[in-house]
């Protein structure tokens, strides 16, 4: 018993958990920086200290109102798109699979038009930090879950129709359907007035520092949830990467683990989009870059695509409130503009081992 | 004793690809399943390994029902090994751990990797542990997926086309361990065969196939000029070349 195996396997096991736990750490430092950059500049030091009860009155407020909920928002949407984004990849055998490519993104924003300029049933012009603040909330998260929920659903509903489809067709189904629903917001917004255009347009651009401790527990259940559930198949998804006649020899309900698996992966992102607003390429990107460390081994893919998935919406977050400060960027416009052309070089490199 | 009752099964409303196969095969023996394309050669492994669900039918071993069982439960009975084998970045190591998944709750434990190293120096992979899937040549990748149904402990034993894609040598080392492995642990080995004399030579039995049905079933005796012509269309002559069973077909004789 316990002899080592040969080549060295216990040595791969271990640069693998380095990759998570190099992953997570630079997340950690990234989420510091996060919260202690902006009109009132911290030091790790004084972000640790103040997220532990101490330091100043003023650090407290401005950490725990303002800067803790934007990072947290950005750690609990970046973890739920990224690990989505390898589980969708897995069980539709299709790199290119991911929440944005699957539609979800414009499903909710459909959504989100149609909660704010049909059920909002009000817009209220405030000023202060938002030109445009959104009454009703909830109607609109609702809306926006419920239509970034359809486009996968629709999704998964035709690959069960016609199983001969291949994985570029579901991508052009995710196209098709994204079409569908933009042209969809398109007609909604043609019939908005000025405001609910306003409010629209500005859900679209996608806002970490929108969401309040109510929303984030949600989310961050939501998140955990998912981690759990598919860390708990991870086994299940190697054999799924294997084909799936191997993976029902193995023992693994195919059908059943596909289909749970792509309504939590749907469920998780959703709600994060619905919270946030459209955030573009997480999903695409954090998995593929870790595919290079981790290899299709989801046992390590799966926790290290949600970790890389926080740092990276951290680091664009960042981004965002730096580049011209004090104007804050909108994120979803800063992950598709550093996301896309990360992707192609990674599909040029060749990076994504199936892409 | 493994014995396959009446197994039928078709596509939805289509035509029965199989119709009532029946047949037994013993344990420590390998048997291969001989016909031609369409046969349903593939579908019955399948339907055996529950890949496919049979419209009728029940596997059996040793008296027990292999359908009765839950998935997890048959995937330590039943083994298989598909026709081309999974490639990817997975390593050698990984595929073959892979096959304790119907043993494994939460995570893989030192059993589970000793069983799987066991399995992988049963096939002299050990050199090539950490190896890419993909980076295999045809007859490493087949001894790669051999080796993870040997993890999985089964009594059955599933090939399907093991030495489709193998070179001459390869092809022998695939079929000597195939049958290493079974009288040594007991398996019951089924194998579907495209080459005569690789199963004239490394098989106790034989099932014919021909249009979904059973044709013939049985020990040497059953690989006969009459079975192989009335099943392949093709005249052969069965014959023996310093002791080693020797299959020459004529194709240009007309039946």
């Amino acid at each position: 018993m316990n002899r080592p195996i040969p080549g060295g396997w216990e040595g791969l096991q271990r640069r693998k958990l380095l990759t998570l736990a190099a992953t997570l750490a630079l997340l950690a430092a990234a989420a510091l920086a996060s919260a202690g950059t902006g009109s009132i500049s911290l030091s790790p030091g004084e972000t640790l200290s103040a997220l532990f009860g101490g330091g100043s009155d003023t650090a407290r407020r401005v950490l725990f109102e303002i800067r803790f909920p934007r990072t947290a928002a950005a750690v609990l949407v970046g973890a739920a798109l990224g690990m989505s984004g390898a589980v969708m990849q897995c069980v539709l055998n299709n790199p290119l699979a991911s929440a944005s490519t699957l539609g979800v993104s414009q499903g909710a924003a459909f959504g989100a038009a149609l909660g704010i300029i049909v059920f909002g049933g009000g817009v209220a012009d405030v000023g202060g930090d938002y030109a445009v603040q959104i009454d009703n909330p909830y109607i609109v998260t609702l809306c926006a879950f419920v239509c970034g929920s359809a486009s996968t659903a629709a999704i998964v509903a035709i690959s069960r129709l016609r199983r001969d489809l291949g994985p570029g067709a579901l991508v052009l189904a995710g196209v098709a359907l994204s079409s569908l629903f933009t042209g969809g917001s398109t007609l909604l917004q043609y019939f908005a007035d000025d405001t609910k255009l306003g409010a629209v347009i500005f859900w679209t651009f996608g806002d970490l520092g929108g969401t309040n401790w109510t929303e984030l527990a949600i989310l961050a259940a939501v998140t955990a949830a998912a981690l759990a559930y598919f860390l708990a198949r991870r086994w299940d998804y190697n054999a799924i990467a294997a084909g799936s006649d191997m993976a029902s020899s193995l023992g693994v309900n195919v059908r059943a683990v596909v289909l749970v698996s792509m309504a939590v992966c749907t469920a998780a992102s959703a709600l994060a989009v619905s919270f946030v607003g459209i955030i573009s390429f997480i999903g695409l990107v954090a998995p593929h870059a870790m595919r290079r460390f981790t290899g299709d081994d989801y046992r390590w893919l799966i926790p290290c695509s949600a970790a890389a998935g926080a740092l990276l919406l951290v680091l664009a977050d960042l981004a965002c409130r730096v580049i011209i400060a004090p104007v804050i960027l909108p994120v979803g416009a800063v992950t598709s503009f550093l996301g896309a052309p990360v992707f192609l070089y990674l599909l040029l490199k060749g990076g994504g081992s199936r892409a | 004793m493994l014995e396959v009752r009446g197994i039928s099964f078709s596509y939805a409303a289509g035509r029965k690809i199989l119709d009532n196969v029946s047949f037994t095969a013993n344990p420590g023996e390998v048997l291969a399943v001989l016909g031609n394309n369409g046969a349903g050669k593939s579908t019955l492994i399948k339907c055996m390994d529950r890949i496919l669900t049979p419209l009728a039918g029940d596997v059996l071993l040793d008296s027990q029902s292999l359908f009765a069982l839950t998935r997890r439960e048959h995937a330590r009975e039943c083994a298989y090994v598909p026709q081309s084998p999974p490639g990817g970045s997975m390593t050698v190591f990984d595929a073959v751990l892979l096959g304790r998944r119907p043993y494994i709750s939460w995570d893989a434990t030192a059993r589970d990797r000793e069983i799987a190293r066991e399995a992988l120096d049963m096939l002299g992979l050990g050199p090539l542990a950490l190896r890419r899937l993909d980076e295999l040549s045809g007859g490493e990748a087949q001894k790669a997926a051999i080796a993870r149904a040997i993890a999985q402990e089964p009594r059955v034993l599933l090939l399907d086309e093991p030495t489709s894609s193998l070179d001459p040598r390869a092809q022998h080392e695939t079929m000597q361990c195939v049958r290493r492995i079974a009288a040594g642990r007991g398996i019951c080995a089924v194998a579907i065969l495209h080459d005569l004399n690789l199963a004239a030579r490394y098989c106790d039995r034989f099932l014919f196939l021909k249009d979904g049905g059973a044709y013939a079933c049985g020990g040497r005796e059953t690989l006969t000029s009459e079975n192989v012509e009335e099943v392949y269309h093709m005249h052969v002559h069965i014959t023996e070349y310093m002791g080693i069973p020797m299959v020459v077909p004529f194709p240009n004789i007309n039946l």
